[in-house]
């Protein structure tokens, strides 16, 4: 029975160190932060426009505005 | 004479007309036949020159310019159609096959009393890695089916929000546990590779299918410390692991070594060897506890009594003692 809960004890902690790991060398930013670029949205210049303080969260065009031309 | 004239004129002036009204009737269409758009390149015809549609981004993110390509049809027919019923033959025929075969045959039971001598068969490193590569082992196959089955079972069952939350930390313990696995499988291939190779007990206990059919249980052919029922598992967790571990890297690391197009593949040999290696996992799992008398302490303690081990394992037994060393004896079990 010893060997059993070491086994699966030996597992969980190989699955957390691997975690700790993994995901230092992993991008695990979501898709929208991943696959962005500086831009603008044009469809009421001068309000709504983004940059990079964006956070794509909130009101665009409010606090987040940030210079965006 | 001027009415004649006259009329001519107004006849003139009539066909004048009709050529008139009848060309700006036709205008439309002869515009319409050179309309550049119709008589453009259609996308079925693109899609039969090139094998794929490809067209120009500016986001990041490269393999999106891949906008069309047959491979991902295949794939999603695979992934949505093809893989949950390859999935569910194998394992669900596997639990069929075993309920089927314990009904029919019952309990492997060992002839004879107990010989009350405990000799020690697997050791502490030994389970140690069994039951490391076990545990990794179930919740792989758990998570793993959970992405085979889980929107069409577990989702009408808990709800779109439970469902989501639970697979992303499937996902998590799938990527993870996946380590545990592999250290297992790689200590189980350097401690039990000399013994899991072909030997001369093999073409016998293949003819008389292992004894497994024999409901006298008489039959136990000779086999040496794994029968041949056990090296074929033992190679196909090998084997098996292997291609899950190689592919698997593959996938936890998107588009690192390959393109869309590997990214498939691998997912696809990931999926269809998984599946295939849980229906064998449920086999082993049954034998070695339900459906062998004594098989499970071989692996929960360590010893096996001398009997079992003369009668499942005899040349195992017989190699011990040739040897010098009779098979050490446990008066207790190892733990």
């Amino acid at each position: 029975m010893g060997m059993i809960v070491t086994g699966v004890v030996t597992a969980f902690v190989i699955a957390i160190g691997a975690s700790y790991v993994v995901g230092a060398q992993r991008d695990d930013r979501p898709v929208w932060q991943v696959y962005s670029t500086s831009s603008s949205r044009v469809g009421d210049p001068g309000e709504n426009l983004v940059g990079p303080g964006w956070t794509g969260e909130g009101e665009v065009g409010a606090a987040n505005t940030v210079n965006g031309g | 004479m001027q009415v004649l004239k006259l009329g001519r004129t107004m006849v003139l002036s009539a066909v004048a007309m009709m050529i008139l009204v009848i060309g700006l009737l036709a205008a439309p269409a002869t515009a319409q036949e050179i309309n550049p758009t119709r008589e453009g390149v259609t996308e079925g015809q693109l899609f039969e020159e090139l094998d794929k549609i490809q067209g120009r981004i500016t986001i990041p993110n490269r393999q999106a310019a891949t906008l069309e390509q047959p491979q991902g049809r295949d794939f999603q027919y695979f992934h949505e159609g093809t893989l949950p019923w390859i999935a569910g033959i194998v394992i669900l025929g596997m639990l069929a096959l075993l309920i089927v075969f314990f009904l029919v045959r019952g309990r492997i039971r060992t002839p004879g009393p107990k010989a009350n001598v405990r000799i020690v068969r697997f050791n502490a490193i030994e389970r140690f890695a069994h039951w490391l590569t076990a545990t990794a082992f179930i919740v792989l196959a758990i998570t793993g089916l959970n992405f085979i089955f889980g929107k069409r079972l577990l989702m009408p069952l808990i709800g779109a929000d439970a469902f989501a939350s639970w697979s992303h930390w499937a996902m998590y313990a799938h990527d993870f546990f996946s380590w545990a696995f592999i250290l297992g499988a790689l200590m189980m291939l350097v401690m039990w590779a000399w013994d899991n190779l072909p030997d001369r007990y093999d073409a016998n206990w293949l003819k008389q299918g292992g004894g497994l059919l024999d409901k006298s249980n008489q039959s136990h052919p000779p086999a040496g410390r794994f029968n041949t029922g056990q090296k074929l598992i033992f190679w196909s967790v090998v084997l098996g692991g292997a291609a899950l571990a190689a592919s698997g890297i593959f996938l936890l690391m998107p588009f690192a070594f390959t393109d869309v197009n590997g990214m498939q593949t691998a997912q696809m040999i990931h999926a269809i060897v998984g599946s295939l290696l849980i229906a064998v996992m449920i086999a082993h799992i049954y034998i070695g506890t339900l459906g062998m008398e004594g098989a499970y302490d071989a692996m929960g303690s360590g010893t096996v009594d001398l009997n079992w081990a003369r009668q499942h394992h005899s040349a195992w037994v017989e190699k011990k003692g040739d040897a010098g060393a009779p098979p050490k004896r446990a008066t207790t079990p190892a733990e």
